[in-house]
């Protein structure tokens, strides 16, 4: 059996002892962007399991968390709290999500993959569209926690408020916030237990999907490659094209060209589906908590831009497209 | 879509139906995702030529289906399905303009459809859209078969640092279960 090294909370104690932050002399930017690093390297290679409340819309649900990092490579189950809800699992091979309310699995595999997100760094460049700030110390469940504050300079990004754990930079509590600074979502742990290692099985799936539709990936082999390449011509300052790909969908024979734009912490998918594909993507907006996303028909393709920013920047995103 | 049921949807926004009609056609408009998009086209089209700005949160539908369906529990002595007491109880109408994928929240302007049509009724519902950080809607509708949007959020999760990630799919997970995301058919996910 793992050895816990780290903590294990209590959700009464943890609501009783969110104490307001200590205000304490500001940490040069060099070293809150450490924290950043080290808070981006502790949720892809410490191995934990937890359960944390998520708030989107003044709802809150329970939701649990298995994370093991093995052999450099990831495994990952989110769970509804209840254990019998749907789950989302991510392996080294790609995500399944099992949605049992509707008896169906959805299997997106990722062929020759290499996780890009995990070699982030922040730089200095990132302070050009965020204040980041590390202005306080809190404590959490009597665990201390250094306060991050990072605010948009801008409003085609939200702002973050992140209370990570002073021993391992993992986030017990973050807030996303919008251009207003209200709070549009946050993930509060109320139990985390990092641990030396957790087993292959503990990251694998709960549910039974006896008799579920399974719905994988037809493939295609890429026959259809799509020839055109697209491009977003007028991006929010900061934003950068940090890869381009085709990838097949569960349920889809056509690749869908997926671009991913950066501004060094907000991520924004574009999503360009072959022409000969029926997406079920309504035009327009869409959101759910702070993903927001914007759809359109572009030179008769389907467009979609989708990312934790707001409505206008996935908007702008995608009313820019264009073929080259 | 035939042209008497053009007719009906004008009738009723006119509020030209008996009450038992408005109940046979809310009915239809619950059983039928075509009718529905056409009612939310003839809507969109209504208040662009009216010059109206148009919410879903104040649409018609909502007033004629709370009508229809409070006509229908004082006749039948049944409670109104669970999603319109949703919609009560968050203080925003029931519209059919607002549809869930998965319990993603989606304006749904229209089906593809040609051309010029199209396009204007876009343009009208990005000018629809709600100002930034207002919730979109409280009343959901969800639709079986549609997995895209929660396919995409999945492969944008894929690319995104790791607090990012949890939240795209915590965001997935969280709502098939939240009460808030309720079916047009009337029964709430649990």
């Amino acid at each position: 059996m793992s050895k816990a090294r780290g903590m294990r909370l209590g959700l009464g104690a943890l609501l009783l002892s969110i104490a307001a932050p200590a205000v304490v002399a500001q940490e040069a930017p060099a070293d809150v962007r450490s924290w950043l690093d080290r808070m981006n390297v502790a949720i892809e290679q410490l191995n934990y399991r937890g359960r944390f409340v998520h708030v989107i819309e003044g709802n809150a649900e329970e939701l649990r968390i298995v994370h093991r990092f093995a052999d450099g490579v990831v495994g990952e189950r989110i769970s509804s709290g209840t254990g019998d809800g749907s789950e989302i699992l991510t392996t080294g091979d790609g995500v399944r999500s099992v949605f049992p309310s509707k008896k169906l699995v959805v299997e997106e595999s990722e062929r020759s993959t290499i996780p890009v997100a995990s070699s982030l760094s922040y730089t200095d460049e990132l302070e050009h569209y965020y204040q980041i700030t590390s202005f306080a110390r809190g404590s959490v469940a009597d665990r201390e926690t250094q306060v991050v504050s990072i605010r948009p300079r801008d409003e085609y990004r939200y702002g973050y408020l992140l209370f990570l754990d002073q021993e391992t930079a993992l986030p017990l509590k973050i807030q996303v916030r919008d251009e207003q600074g209200q709070v549009i979502e946050s993930i509060l742990f109320t139990e985390i237990s990092v641990l030396d290692s957790i087993p292959e099985y503990a990251v694998a799936s709960s549910i039974s999907a006896e008799g579920f539709t399974v719905k994988r990936p037809v493939d295609a082999g890429f026959e259809s490659t799509d020839p055109e390449l697209w491009a977003a011509t007028r991006l929010p300052s900061g934003f950068r094209l940090s890869l381009a790909r085709q990838s097949l969908m569960a349920g889809s024979r056509y690749p869908v060209q997926h671009l991913v734009y950066t501004d060094g912490l907000a991520t924004v998918s574009v999503f360009i589906a072959h022409p000969d594909s029926d997406p079920d993507m309504p035009e327009g907006f869409s959101r759910l908590g702070s993903t927001n996303a914007f759809t359109l028909t572009v030179d008769g393709r389907l467009a979609t831009a989708i990312g934790e920013v707001p409505g206008r920047t996935v908007q702008r995103i995608a009313t820019s497209l264009d073929a080259r | 879509m035939t042209d008497h049921f053009d007719e009906q949807i004008s009738e009723f926004i006119d509020d030209e139906m008996s009450v038992e009609e408005s109940e046979f056609f809310v009915r239809r408009l619950q059983r039928d995702e075509s009718a529905r998009r056409q009612y939310l086209r003839y809507q969109l089209i209504g208040a662009a030529v009216r010059g109206e700005y148009w919410h879903p949160g104040v649409s018609e539908l909502g007033r004629r289906l709370e009508q229809a369906l409070d006509h229908d529990e004082a006749q039948s002595g049944q409670s109104r399905p669970r999603w319109v007491h949703l919609a009560s109880v968050s203080g925003i109408a029931a519209s059919i303009a607002l549809v869930a994928i998965f319990g993603f929240m989606a304006l749904e302007p229209d089906a593809p459809a040609a051309g010029a049509a199209s396009a204007a009724l876009l343009e009208e519902a990005q000018s629809l859209a709600p100002p930034a950080g207002e919730p979109a809607s409280t009343l959901v509708v969800r639709t079986p078969d549609r997995t895209t949007g929660i396919q995409y959020m999945i492969h944008h999760a894929r690319y995104s640092s790791g607090m990012f990630r949890t939240i795209a799919q915590s965001n997935v997970v969280a709502a098939q279960e939240k009460a808030l995301v309720a079916d047009f058919e009337g029964a709430a996910i649990e």
